[in-house]
């Protein structure tokens, strides 16, 4: 790729039900109502870039529910990580979670998962668009990011250029040992550690406790800004309602009926729910990846915990904000 | 003054003022943003104002979270003792048609309010709007207070499609709609030469007054508005 600052690395033949460009999304923006974005999934997408060589926040395709085809437009390395899909390269079976290398013509495909939700399609040097405030990464709820920075998903049709990247830094075939290919089930339990925040203590005991000591099942009603959640006894909220509030990624509301729902990427900036817990990153992932009537069980965990998790996280994937 | 430091989420805290609607508190949310964006402490990834909370984002690679609340209580001290300087509110004023065309719920407030439409445009356009927040969507701006007749509840059943620029009131709050999304506010008419990116210029603590215009000056704004959009398109960005 030498002298050459990027390069067209693919065409959308079907897109499937969706597929967005994701980058690490927006910051410093929430003040003028604009949310952050980003992959849902972030471990799957940070492995992707880390496989690559790419810079950790470099732009991706975030496929849910695959039926996604592309064709190549040049020599490149890709990589696909996230849920467990069947993965094609010319009709031929290629695993997942490995670099690969494709040249100009090839068609690859990633199937609807076996279990999980997410799939993300990482090219060498990093997807390249138009950003606007600082970020390619597609809001649908907000009209911004995407290829044409009008927040649509990708079509048919749709070419995507590359950044240019250095060859030597490419590895063919590399992979995550196998311990740290995240294992999606979809038949046991999840535990999801959260923090307790904002309105927690005004709970009333009962409520407190009807939040970690059951089972809940996540619901079919979940996208890219939250996932409603179904417990079979509601957590209720006796008091007043509350003034809106910021909502921090990964807040559990609760609504009136006391079904808690979990603020994902493309959450609205403001929130007029009582909350009662932040979940975890390591639960947030767990959940990017949580077909609909995935039990679940929520585990209190200390501040210092999660932070350390994250932590470790960035640091492992050489993230700097 | 009464006012809290909580963890808000694995990276941020919240700071809650008293759990009430009300211009002059808001306004003290509003000093301490603009002195936290002043200060612009390096581990500092976002900060967003609402009613009577604001929340801080930082950046846990850095810092803690007691070493930030320590530092917020440090500001707050200075907040309190009024040793700083007032927020510097910018004034926006908007052209707006309240014609049948564009007011699709004028009839309801009438009802409502038992005034006649041009006495609701004449109240309605007679007071100043303080932006108490924004969110919702990208430069939805919630103002209040509306007075008191034209405090009218939201419609039953929210519009799937309110057009941008819709001027709406619920109960005392009022809104532009910055883009055509869906929608349950009563909908009294359209500012002129609206543009997506219009509501990106207003700032919570910002004040906003409305301009009656005739559908024929509606018009006419909106003829200039199209050829000064189009002389920057291209650029969404313009924000620092």
């Amino acid at each position: 790729m030498s002298g050459r600052s990027q390069y067209a690395a693919l065409r959308i033949e079907q897109p499937g039900l969706l597929a967005t460009l994701q980058d690490w999304g927006r910051f410093g923006h929430l003040s003028q109502g604009i949310t952050r974005g980003g992959p849902i999934d972030e471990r799957a997408f940070l492995w992707a870039n880390k496989l690559l060589g790419n810079k950790a926040t470099a732009a991706q395709l975030e496929i849910t529910l695959g039926g996604l085809s592309v064709t190549a437009l040049s020599h490149s390395f890709w990589v696909v990580c996230g849920a467990p899909v069947q993965l094609t390269k010319n009709q031929q079976p290629i695993p997942t979670w490995e670099v690969f290398s494709v040249e100009a013509g090839d068609t690859v495909r990633i199937d609807a998962p076996e279990r999980g939700l997410r799939s993300y399609l990482a090219v060498a040097g990093g997807f390249l668009a138009t950003p606007s405030f600082g970020s390619v990464a597609t809001v649908m709820r907000d009209g911004l990011g995407g290829l044409h920075d009008d927040g649509l998903p990708l079509r048919g049709g749709d070419e995507l250029n590359a950044g240019a990247y250095n060859t030597s830094g490419v590895v063919p075939y590399r992979r995550p040992q196998h311990q740290f290919v995240p294992r999606i089930s979809s038949t046991s339990e999840l535990c999801l550690p959260i923090i307790a925040t904002a309105q927690y203590e005004q709970f009333e005991a009962q409520a407190r406790q009807l939040l970690v000591q059951q089972t809940m099942q996540v619901t079919a009603k979940q996208d890219r800004m939250g996932v409603r959640l179904q417990a079979s006894e509601p957590i209720l909220w006796a008091q007043p309602q509350i003034i809106s509030e910021p909502l921090p990624l990964g807040t559990i509301q609760i609504p009136p009926d006391g079904q808690p729902i979990i603020m994902l990427n493309d959450c609205q900036t403001l929130g007029g729910y009582p909350k009662i817990g932040v979940v975890s990153w390591s639960g947030r992932m767990a959940l990017a990846q949580a077909t609909a009537g995935t039990s679940l069980r929520f585990q209190l965990i200390s501040l210092a915990q999660a932070q350390a998790e994250v932590k470790q996280a960035y640091r492992f994937f050489n993230l700097t904000l | 003054m009464q006012v809290s430091i909580e963890v808000a989420g694995i990276d941020s805290a919240m700071v809650v003022f008293e759990p009430k609607v009300n211009k002059q508190l808001n306004h003290q949310v509003h000093i301490l943003r603009d002195m936290i964006i002043r200060a612009q402490p390096s581990w500092l990834i976002d900060v967003v104002a609402a009613y009577h909370s604001l929340m801080i984002v930082y950046d846990i690679q850095t810092t803690d979270f007691d070493r930030v609340e320590q530092w917020l209580k440090n500001q707050l001290n200075q907040l309190q003792q009024h040793k700083v300087d007032g927020h510097q509110a910018n004034i926006h004023e908007f052209f707006v048609c309240f014609d049948a065309e564009f007011a699709l719920d004028m009839e309801r407030v009438c009802e409502h309010s038992c005034l006649s439409s041009s006495e609701v445009i004449e109240r309605y356009s007679a007071e100043t709007y303080h932006v108490y927040t924004i969110g919702f969507a990208p430069g939805f701006a919630y103002l209040g207070d509306v007075p008191e007749p034209l405090q009218v509840p939201r419609v039953d059943t929210p519009r799937t499609k309110v057009p941008a620029g819709s001027v709406a009131i619920a109960n005392q709050q009022t809104a532009i709609y910055p883009r055509t999304s869906p929608g349950g506010w009563n909908i009294i008419g359209r500012v002129a030469g609206w543009r997506t990116q219009s509501g990106l210029q207003l700032r919570a603590g910002d004040q906003i007054r409305f301009i009656a215009v005739s559908k024929q000056r509606f018009i006419e704004i909106e003829a200039t508005a199209n050829v000064r959009f189009e002389g920057s398109a291209g650029s969404t960005e313009g924000q620092s």
